[in-house]
């Protein structure tokens, strides 16, 4: 079978994934969205999460939440979670990583007072997201979301059904949800769902490179491909925002002489000249294609590709070496030729 | 058992400490074979035993579409016995949790997943092209199985087809468009959701080579950007030496070993059809059992009837010159034994008779029709290798169960083959 260089197609004349992501953008999209919860109980949860994390867990206030990486001895990121304060001593987290957090937690629980149980397997999660998200929610919640603030999760019913929504999401939209609910409640919320988006001309959202890769990428939402091997301060923006170096917590030494002497390495974004490529990043193998500058030095690796329907452009993130390059200056990334690709920051609008 | 049957060998801890310790494959006579050779080896040598027990069910289907027809249907069926339940599942769950499976991917694109770090074990060295929900693709510039033949290449994707279909969610198909088993210079598997994409109907299980709907979204990397058969991410600086899919599911070297070298891999799709066939009255054991023995035993005699190839085996075992008996073929089997990481006992070794007591378990991966094809390839050789008046065999008299014992030895045998 004979087989011609092509590839295109792959995003932007892609009608499908372009519906899902301008639901979103445009109206609501609402998608399975289910995550691994580790739930954290003891009198010595809020100490044993502050140990764990390098951001203050102790002063979340109950039923708000909070995004913070998790670092080991090296301050390397080893996983980035929500953790959500339910109770005086109940907190929620919200990972796709527990097959590293579990054992991390484990190694470190030592006298702690502190019981770590997952209820992946119990509860299910959607993501309501998109401006008209908002009328969406309360076209099916018993009590209105209107004043809910983000990162704030409260319980509240959708007909009959127990759910708890929390004001947030993963698509940059300022108006976005997360319902959660029981797994038996699974049918009968997502009939619920439908109907509900149908009225605010919105779309169930399938596409996995939607979910993960256009909506997250457009507004600088990483993901763990891109953060293997940094640490928070290789990550631009809020990433490193808010750690408090004046409790003890896994990997601060580290980070410390990590803040002092700037990272090894650093996350950019770009957006490449053509916008028909099909680059190979860490998100899909691998370590991704090489990154060089003009003079053909090699000075990292492309660690997102994907594609912006709002700025019709192929983007994506770059784990390159610090200081070698900044915003306007262009790259060359050698994939099966040589593109051009302009730096840029991660937010791309 | 008597230490004086053995001749002296140094034990393994003298020594320690003088070198650096590196892994290796240790033979007899010290020669140590990398830790990188001994990975490729393994590899390229289980896809030996594979192509050669597809040659036997050859000999039993010698009709190519009623081989396929067997030998996806079986594997097929076996992938969705393995992973029914999807994440609900015992084996499948685990699985998932192994390649981080996130709970809300749903359809069978996420079989791919399997296929992707399942790949890099095998030395099928290569990238993802695509993952999504509707279309994934991975091309492969790397094969030790490619010297299998065609069949190979069409169970694969039936077996991803199995393991995809216990999924919920948007269904898929898989075709291998390329394949190295065919000639073809890449081998790319890719998955097609046929609600977005249509096309006919697959009628014919085994018809897995295409057509597609997205050959106009097909990326191939050029020749010069291809990888070598020992640049799999366990061999590479720029992945810190360990496998990582894309959902930074990390996989150690051990990970590696056991699913690359030790493994079991194709050998198995024609273990699972026999078994399959035996159940359904359409063979019996005692046919397989001398199919096997008598492909397997030409294989082994086969292998060192050129004296280059007695004198390259010697040469990578480091045989010293004096010596031309049964522990040529000892060193060998020793070789294969470490390889498959299997607790072995040497009860003899000298110019007498070569004796080794091994873990019959854990060397036969689940498929006793492995021991069998072993003793055979093993006498095969011997009639080469050492001599028409030596014999390897098993001996079964006083032999512990779970163990297999392997002697090599003169003797006279009027009914032998």
């Amino acid at each position: 079978m004979a087989i011609e260089k092509n590839f295109k197609r792959i995003y932007r004349e892609d009608s499908w994934k372009r519906a899902d992501h301008e639901a979103v953008r445009k109206t609501v999209g609402w998608y399975f969205y289910t995550h691994q919860i580790l739930e954290v109980t003891g009198e010595d949860a809020t100490a044993f999460l502050e140990y764990m994390y390098p951001k203050n867990i102790g002063n979340l206030a109950i039923g708000r939440a909070r995004y913070t990486p998790m670092l080991n001895d090296k301050a390397i990121v080893r996983d980035d979670v929500v953790v959500f304060r339910l109770e005086e001593n109940k907190y929620w987290i919200s990972t796709l990583y527990a097959i590293r957090t579990i054992p991390w937690f484990e190694k470190h629980k030592g006298d702690y007072k502190v019981n770590v149980e997952e209820l992946t397997k119990q509860w299910i999660m959607y993501s309501v997201q998109g401006p008209r998200s908002k009328d969406m929610i309360n076209d099916l919640v018993a009590e209105s979301v209107d004043g809910q603030k983000f990162f704030e999760i409260r319980d509240n019913k959708i007909g009959d059904i127990d759910v708890k929504i929390n004001r947030g999401g993963f698509t940059g939209e300022e108006w976005g949800f997360e319902v959660y609910t029981k797994k038996e409640n699974r049918a009968a919320i997502e009939e619920k769902l439908a109907a509900s988006a149908e009225k605010f001309d919105g779309r169930r959202v399938t596409e996995f490179q939607v979910m993960v890769l256009t909506l997250p990428t457009e507004k600088g939402y990483m993901l763990m491909a891109d953060l293997e091997q940094c640490t928070p301060y290789s990550v631009p923006g809020f990433f490193s925002k808010g750690i408090n170096f004046d409790k003890e917590f896994v990997g601060k030494e580290a980070l410390l002489k990590v803040k002092e002497e700037g990272p090894s390495h650093e996350l950019v974004g770009f957006i490449l000249e053509d916008d028909d490529a099909n680059i190979w990043s860490r998100d899909k193998t691998g370590e991704g294609a090489e990154v060089c500058l003009p003079d053909g030095e090699h000075i990292g690796y492309v660690s997102r590709f994907t594609y912006s329907y709002n700025l019709e452009k192929s983007i994506g993130f770059m784990w390159l070496e610090s200081g070698r390059v900044a915003k306007g200056d262009t790259v060359i990334i050698n994939d099966i030729e040589p593109y051009k690709a302009e730096i840029t920051d991660v937010v791309f609008f | 058992m008597s230490i004086d049957r053995v001749d002296l060998r140094m034990p393994d801890n003298i020594g320690e400490g003088v070198l650096k310790n590196h892994a290796a494959i240790k033979t007899p006579w010290e020669k140590l074979i990398s830790y990188y050779d001994a990975y490729e080896y393994g590899c390229r040598h289980m896809a030996g035993i594979a192509a050669t027990f597809f040659e036997t069910i050859r000999i039993f289907l010698p009709d190519y579409a009623e081989r396929m027809e067997e030998l996806c249907k079986t594997n097929k069926m076996m992938m969705k016995m393995g992973f029914n339940g999807g994440f609900e599942g015992g084996f499948a769950a685990v699985h998932a949790r192994n390649n981080n499976i996130h709970p809300f991917m749903e359809g069978g694109f996420i079989s791919s997943l399997y296929g992707d770090s399942g790949d890099e074990r095998l030395l099928m060295n290569g990238r993802v092209n695509d993952f999504g929900t509707y279309r994934a693709e991975k091309e492969l510039d790397t094969c030790p199985w490619d010297i299998l033949g065609s069949e190979i290449c069409r169970i694969s994707p039936c077996g991803q087809q199995g393991i995809g279909e216990c999924y919920a969610g948007p269904k898929v198909e898989f075709n291998m468009p390329e394949a190295r088993g065919c000639g073809d210079p890449q081998c790319r598997l890719i998955c097609e959701n046929r609600e977005k994409y249509p096309m006919p109907e697959r009628e014919i299980i085994w018809e897995t080579f295409g057509p597609l709907a997205t050959m106009d979204q097909i990326k191939v990397t050029p020749e010069e950007k291809r990888y070598g058969k020992h640049e799999s991410q366990y061999f590479r600086k720029a992945t810190n030496f360990m496998c990582r899919n894309g959902l930074s599911a990390e996989f150690n070297h051990m990970v590696g070993w056991e699913g690359g070298p030790y493994s079991n891999f194709a050998a198995d799709y024609v273990t699972y059809t026999y078994q399959m066939m035996m159940r359904d009255g359409k063979l019996t054991q005692e046919e397989i059992d001398n199919v096997i023995e008598c492909v397997f035993e030409a294989c082994g005699k086969m292998m060192f009837l050129d004296c280059y190839a007695v004198k390259g085996l010697r040469d990578y075992l480091g045989v010293p010159n004096d010596i031309a008996d049964g522990r040529v073929l000892g060193a060998y089997i020793e070789l294969l034994l470490q390889i498959a990481r299997t607790e072995y006992k040497i009860i003899a070794f000298n110019k007498d008779e070569v004796i080794y007591d091994i873990d019959r378990v854990r060397f036969m991966r689940r498929s006793p029709m492995l021991i069998k094809a072993y003793n055979a390839l093993f006498y095969g050789m011997c009639k080469t290798l050492v001599s028409p008046e030596w014999f390897c065999w098993e001996e079964t008299e006083g032999v512990e169960e779970g163990r297999w014992r392997i002697k090599i030895a003169r003797k006279i045998d009027k009914y032998c083959r």
